[in-house]
């Protein structure tokens, strides 16, 4: 009874310090010895410009976005929304309208975990890094006059995952 | 997201207890938590992004001021392409009077949308004109190219001849129906006439009664020439016996316009006319006929006629 005593004491033991260390390779702990476990709470990505091609009516053209990851995890991109412009009045010109400019929904390829990044092969985030992801855009065939040499601002909205 | 190993039981064991059983016991404990934590390790966090991309929109160029040089009547236009990315644009071509500023119909050839790079428009009027180009591409529009330089056109030649029937002769006014006894002459003084201008003027007279004697001549002329004359009508007889005379502008056979027009009716018992002014701006260019005309209503004598002279295409 002594012996199991120990044993049983030293397993939670163990047990706490495997789980700690492996834990640890996905987020942070404070593995004081306690059984609690801290609260991380996953932080959203932020999709930013980095290039797109111009469009006129009918044209369609690839724009390169980033993605960053603040987590101290890594990440898998899982889908970004497709996007669209909003309506634009010009003075003098008229209106470009809503949804002149849109861009298309992205996804994984086949049962691929994430989206592939642009260069084609890598799917995961590094922990607090970024990637760049395509997107194909594209501007109505009968897009307004007024559209002529503006700006659209798509808003995106993107899915991820930890991929530790 | 966490693993509370301190609940992960020993599993009891109705077999007596052995060394083995203990180390079993141990092994399993420790391998217990390995395998709670693998499967969390499978389990993804799931995290949101959000933010924009920004996409330009490119713009048609305005166009480029086209280069028109003038033959006759005709314009050659061309112009400098306008670039949009690889999009195949069209041009829209437009006349302006050089003075007002005010555009003005275009020749067909020149008028519709094209891709090409240069056209030409026939028969432009005589005036003084410049010419701009719009790229278009779909429904964008660019804006207009500058003006051309300022081109001056003149009207042809008329091909109308002997006008003013100072030949002495009808030549080549056709008469119809033929002339015999009376129908059409040239003349130099009639019933107190006088030529309008030099020494000769034509006189149209009825050969029978309730139909026309003609007096006609086809020309050619571009849109916007105006052809015009001096005409008088000479009646002679009393209602109700209502002769009429008229100059009418044919085309294809068909009356367009009468220019000038008078009658017993109109004018009264023996209503005469002095020599009276008539013209028509033509509207598209082609061949059209001035036709003189008149009638002996009622009755077969006392006839009514009509003068002609001074006829041009201008």
């Amino acid at each position: 009874v002594k012996r199991r005593t120990k044993i049983a004491a030293i397993i939670p033991t163990l047990a706490v310090l495997i789980v700690t260390g492996i834990a640890g390779a996905a987020w942070l702990s404070t593995a004081s010895g306690s059984l609690t476990a801290p609260a991380l709470r996953a932080q959203n990505s932020v999709i930013a410009t980095v290039s797109a091609g111009a469009l006129y009516p009918g044209a369609s053209r690839t724009a390169l976005v980033s993605v960053t990851n603040p987590n101290p995890f890594p990440v898998v991109v899982t889908g970004i929304a497709s996007g669209a412009s909003v309506a634009q009045v010009i003075a003098d010109i008229g209106t470009c309208s809503a949804g002149s400019v849109t861009s298309a929904a992205v996804a994984p390829v086949g049962s691929a975990v994430g989206v592939l990044q642009s260069d084609g092969t890598t799917m995961t985030i590094a922990a607090s890094g970024s990637a760049n992801y395509e997107l194909t855009t594209q501007m109505l065939a009968n897009s307004d006059n007024a559209c002529q040499g503006l700006e659209f601002t798509l808003p995106l909205t993107a899915t991820l995952a930890s991929n530790a | 997201m966490t693993t509370d190993v301190s609940r992960v039981e020993v599993p009891r064991r109705a077999r007596p207890r052995r060394s083995v059983g203990r180390r079993t016991l141990i092994v399993g404990a420790l391998l217990g938590p390995l395998t709670v934590v693998a499967g969390t390790a499978r389990a993804a966090w799931q995290a949101g992004g959000a933010g924009t991309v920004t996409v330009p929109a490119t713009a048609l160029p305005a166009g480029a001021a086209p280069a028109a040089t003038v033959s006759g009547q005709d314009v050659d236009l061309s112009w400098a392409a306008a670039t949009m990315d690889s999009a195949v644009v069209s041009y829209q071509i437009r006349r302006y009077d050089a003075s007002t500023g005010v555009q003005q119909p275009i020749g067909s050839a020149c008028d519709a949308l094209t891709v090409d790079l240069s056209c030409r428009e026939a028969g432009v009027p005589a005036g003084n004109w410049t010419y701009r180009v719009t790229p278009v591409y779909a429904t964008w529009v660019g804006a207009p190219s500058p003006d051309s330089a300022t081109v001056t056109t003149t009207a042809a030649a008329s091909d109308l001849a002997n006008g003013d029937f100072e030949t002495g002769s009808l030549s080549p006014w056709t008469s119809t129906p033929a002339p015999s006894s009376s129908g059409a002459s040239v003349e130099n003084a009639f019933n107190g006439y006088q030529p309008h201008g030099g020494s000769y003027f034509a006189v149209v007279a009825p050969e029978g009664q309730d139909t026309y004697t003609h007096l006609a001549q086809p020309f050619t002329a571009t849109a916007g020439q105006t052809v015009s004359g001096w005409a008088f009508f000479d009646g002679q007889d009393y209602l109700p016996f209502d002769d009429d005379g008229a100059v009418v502008i044919q085309q294809d056979g068909s009356d367009l316009a009468t220019v000038f027009a008078a009658s017993i009716g109109t004018l009264g018992n023996h209503g005469k006319t002095g020599w009276t002014a008539w013209s028509y701006t033509v509207p598209s260019s082609g061949t059209y006929t001035v036709d003189a005309r008149v009638r002996n209503r009622g009755d077969g004598s006392v006839p009514s006629y009509l003068g002609l002279d001074d006829v041009t295409v201008q």
